[in-house]
């Protein structure tokens, strides 16, 4: 159990080094603050305000997050590149979107909310794989081809939206889909009234116990791990690479296309016109910071829930003005990427050393 | 030696430490003018950091450095070049793309207001090369140069710079024999003229044969000064490693031997689609070793590659206990019984950042015992791990660690447990002693030899001539992606003479393996 105690440490470790990144990111964000001329203590009272006076915002806030942040968590473990989370929760959404419109008023509720929940996951998936054979196929960078598809995804749903999903007797304009049936909606949460939060929670708890699971216990958790530390190994040892980097892909679209259907049921109940604003990217700043744990991601993805929330509060309650407000999400997301580099340099610092000290305890 | 030599170099009580290590522990060095000084230890005994320290890369915590007898800083290795101390890398410092002429006067070009006075420079080269008996085309592109040929021009650049102290890592590592005998000459020249070098290497014959003085070091302290002559490797290798080096286990022969693997004709493209291997055959027996011998770059390889199939063979089949494997994935082949050492152990061999135990299961993970319906059965796992790590004495406090933590030797016996725990048939051995030090490699030998006598056959790839000659029972020679010679190693070859196959100015017509 020795074993136990060490990855505790080193969680607990882990922890407290991300808790003290978040604290020096709000002190120099303050200190941005008041050189603009601004009070850091209306900021900052502000920000927390996102937190103890509207739960409810942050944990709606939360949810997406934490679904985009475990997509993105699940390929960086496997080292391959979606920064087509945005995309696949477009497609996602709308799958979800559509089903929910289609099967209104035909299937039960439970039926209902399952469907739009999978048909959100295939969609993720599928839009996820097709870089992915690109990639396995033809070698075509990850990078390049999943960010490209974001922007087919978003033309996808404006087309969707102008089309096939247009409300009736809207004309060419229209900015959203038909909203659908109240039955096919989730619960909001009865503890936190008076806010959009609701029971997609639990899935989004479910669903990091699950990928925890599966990248912890199970073989394809432990193929991932090793392809994503040295691909060339694994093939050696006689690991389908290629197929394990599109198990990693397609599981990575699936929470994707997740966030988007649980934001649909969940909160909009619509597919409004460009509604996502980068909670792709977000997704891969709460991987960041979480260390790829989904565990982690729980917690980090409720922090940034919170700051989002907190931020959009400061806009109503304070007069810090929105660029402000941006300003303040980026410095903690960059300090976030900082502790990136700094254990790259620190691991750069200490291999050998520790190479050397293994040498000199042999003989 | 009659004339007594003045010193040239004298470090004194150097220390260095790296993050609570002691790499160097007031280490003494003198070097005497015009003399060849060995300087020996196994990988980690401090040699590297204190010629680091010597050429300015890496800077002493305390000691003293003299030269010529004046006491000198040495901040970096720009004012190493300007007190005339060169270094020749493991890894050579040369421009590819241009001439032997561009990459000595590289960083040290003679001219004026941005235009380089080739003539001038064209003078002094050949002056030198004249002075040092060095022949070498200046005008010829580096990568058309053989390895021997880039080896002397590093050589030339250094003296092209005013280098009085010529400090040589491993310079024979790259070589054939026959080179090495050529750089031994070089060396001599060099030394007659008054140039002083110094020359680090594991390798004992050599520096017995070509040193006036040797240093031994061992974890970071100087365990040993001698005259070379009035030494032997027994007395060097017991500095070197604090002990007698142990007999080697004793080999069995096995009685009528069934083929285990044959390859017949086979070619294999490299990466960048040309013929790297062309229509090879042989094959392996029971209780065999069969050493392929030859220069690094050789086809080696992509042999290697096709046989464990990472890579396609363009023709011909390979066969493990009668059957066809050539079209099987790598797990099959596996299955069936073969294993691979790679000879890149960091890229191919372990997962750096993974642990112990994962890095032991990379080819076992799947079958029921270790896993089932797709769970991992984590306590075997580990129990498994704990065995080997005890089997195969593997330095480390749990099967926990990142391999990463682990030296090259115990990193090495992390990939070797995990290749003959499964008790192959047939073991591909590549480069299985690189950067791994004296201790760990007698156990490697004797795990190897251990499988042999068990009836196992191996295929041991290595461009050490050393250990192809003190492992082999036979041995073939690989040239240009082709067999050039097949041998007995019945204990009467010569090194110089498979070093003539090895540089194909000798070939004997192999037979083919017939029906």
């Amino acid at each position: 159990m020795r074993n136990r105690g060490i990855m505790l440490r080193q969680n607990v470790k882990t922890l407290f080094r991300q808790l003290l990144i978040i604290a020096v990111s709000l002190f120099v964000v303050s200190v941005i603050v008041a050189i603009a001329g601004f009070s850091p203590k209306t900021m900052l009272s502000g920000l927390l305000h996102g937190v103890t006076g509207d739960l409810g915002g942050a944990v709606r806030w939360s949810i997406p997050l934490i679904f985009t942040g475990l997509a993105a968590s699940v390929a960086f473990k496997a080292e391959v590149f979606n920064l087509g989370i945005d995309g696949q929760l477009n497609m996602g959404a709308l799958a979800g979107t559509w089903v929910a419109l289609s099967l209104s008023g035909r299937v039960s509720r439970g039926t209902g909310v399952l469907a739009i929940i999978a048909a959100g996951c295939v969609a993720g998936m599928l839009f996820a794989l097709i870089p992915t054979l690109l990639y396995v196929r033809f070698k075509a960078d990850l990078v390049v081809t999943t960010l490209l598809l974001n922007f087919v995804a978003e033309l996808l749903t404006d087309y969707a939206i102008l089309g096939p999903l247009r409300p009736e007797g809207m004309a060419s304009q229209a900015a959203s889909t038909p909203k659908f049936a109240e039955s096919f909606w989730l619960n909001k949460l009865d503890y936190l009234p008076g806010s959009n939060a609701h029971t997609g929670l639990y899935i989004a708890i479910a669903a990091a116990v699950i990928i925890w699971f599966v990248l912890r216990k199970t073989t394809a958790g432990y193929e991932i791990r090793l392809v994503g530390a040295n691909p060339h190994t694994a093939e050696e040892s006689g690991i389908n690479v290629k197929l394990v980097i599109i198990k990693a892909m397609l599981l990575s679209g699936l929470l994707a296309g997740l966030a988007g259907a649980v934001e649909m049921t969940g909160v909009l109940h619509q597919f409004p016109k460009r509604f996502n604003d980068g909670l792709g990217f977000d997704g891969i700043v709460v991987a960041v910071l979480a260390n790829n744990n989904p565990l982690g991601v729980l917690l980090s993805g409720s922090f940034f829930g919170a700051l989002k929330n907190g931020a959009a509060n400061l806009q109503r309650l304070t007069n810090i003005p929105r660029p402000m407000v941006e300003i303040i999400q980026a410095t903690i997301i960059l300090a976030v990427t900082v502790k990136f580099s700094f254990k790259m340099r620190r691991l750069g610092r200490w291999i050998p050393q520790k190479g050397a000290a293994g040498k000199e305890s042999e003989s | 030696m009659g004339v007594k030599m003045d010193t040239v170099l004298k470090m004194t009580s150097i220390t260095k430490q790296f993050e609570g290590v002691l790499a160097n522990n007031k280490v003494n060095l003198t070097v005497g003018r015009g003399e060849i000084h060995g300087l020996i230890g196994e990988n980690g005994a401090g040699k590297s950091t204190l010629m680091n320290i010597l050429y300015g890369l890496v800077q002493k915590d305390s000691g003293e450095i003299w030269l010529d007898g004046r006491n000198v800083e040495i901040p970096d290795p720009q004012t190493a070049i300007r007190y005339g101390i060169g270094m020749v890398h493991q890894h050579f410092m040369l421009v590819p793309g241009f001439s032997v002429l561009q990459n000595i006067i590289l960083g040290s070009e003679p001219g004026r207001a941005g235009f380089i006075d080739y003539g001038e420079a064209r003078k002094k080269v050949l002056e030198i090369m004249e002075n040092y008996a060095l022949n070498l085309d200046p005008d010829r592109k580096v990568m058309h140069l053989s390895v021997g040929q880039m080896q002397v021009a590093e050589i030339l650049k250094l003296l092209y710079r005013g280098a009085k102290i010529i400090i040589l890592d491993e310079p024979t590592a790259v070589l054939a024999p026959a080179e090495i005998q050529d750089l031994f000459k070089i060396l001599k020249r060099l030394a007659g003229q008054g140039c002083s070098v110094i020359f680090i290497t594991h390798k004992l014959r050599e520096v017995i044969q070509i040193t006036t003085n040797i240093t031994i070091m061992r974890k970071g302290v100087v365990t040993g000064y001698v005259k070379t002559a009035e030494t032997n490797a027994d007395e060097l290798s017991t500095m070197m490693i604090g002990r007698k080096m142990k007999e080697q286990l004793e080999r069995i022969t096995i009685s009528n031997p069934r083929t285990i693997f044959e390859a017949k004709n086979i070619s294999v493209c490299d990466s960048r689609g040309f013929t790297a291997v062309k229509e090879i055959s042989f094959d392996v027996r029971e209780g065999e070793i069969l050493g392929v011998a030859g220069i690094e770059g050789n086809g080696q390889d992509e042999l290697t590659e096709a046989l464990v199939g990472l890579q396609r063979t363009e023709s011909g089949s390979l066969k493990l206990n009668g059957r066809e494997i050539n079209r099987m994935s790598i797990r099959k082949r596996r299955e069936h019984g073969l294993s691979h050492i790679p000879a890149d152990r960091l890229k191919r061999g372990v997962v750096a950042g993974c642990s112990i135990w994962e890095n032991l299961m990379t080819t076992q993970y799947y079958k029921p015992a270790f896993s089932g319906m797709g769970v991992m059965k984590l306590r075997k796992c580990g129990e498994q791990a704990r065995e080997l790590i005890d089997q195969y004495a593997i330095k480390v406090p749990d099967e926990t660690y990142a391999v990463s933590t682990l030296s090259g030797g115990n990193m090495q016996k992390v990939v070797i447990a995990r290749e003959l725990n499964v008790s192959p048939h047939f073991l591909i051995a590549a480069q299985p002693t690189r950067g791994v030090d004296i201790g760990a490699i007698s156990f490697i030998y004797d795990r190897l030899i251990e499988m042999r006598n068990s009836g196992r056959a191996i295929l041991l790839i290595s461009s050490e001539l050393d250990e192809i000659l003190k492992l082999s029972d036979r041995i073939i020679v690989i040239y240009e992606g082709e067999i050039v010679g097949e041998f007995k190693n019945d204990g009467n070859l010569s090194e110089i003479e498979l070093g003539l196959y090895m540089t194909g100015s000798k070939r004997r017509e192999v037979k083919k393996n017939a029906e």
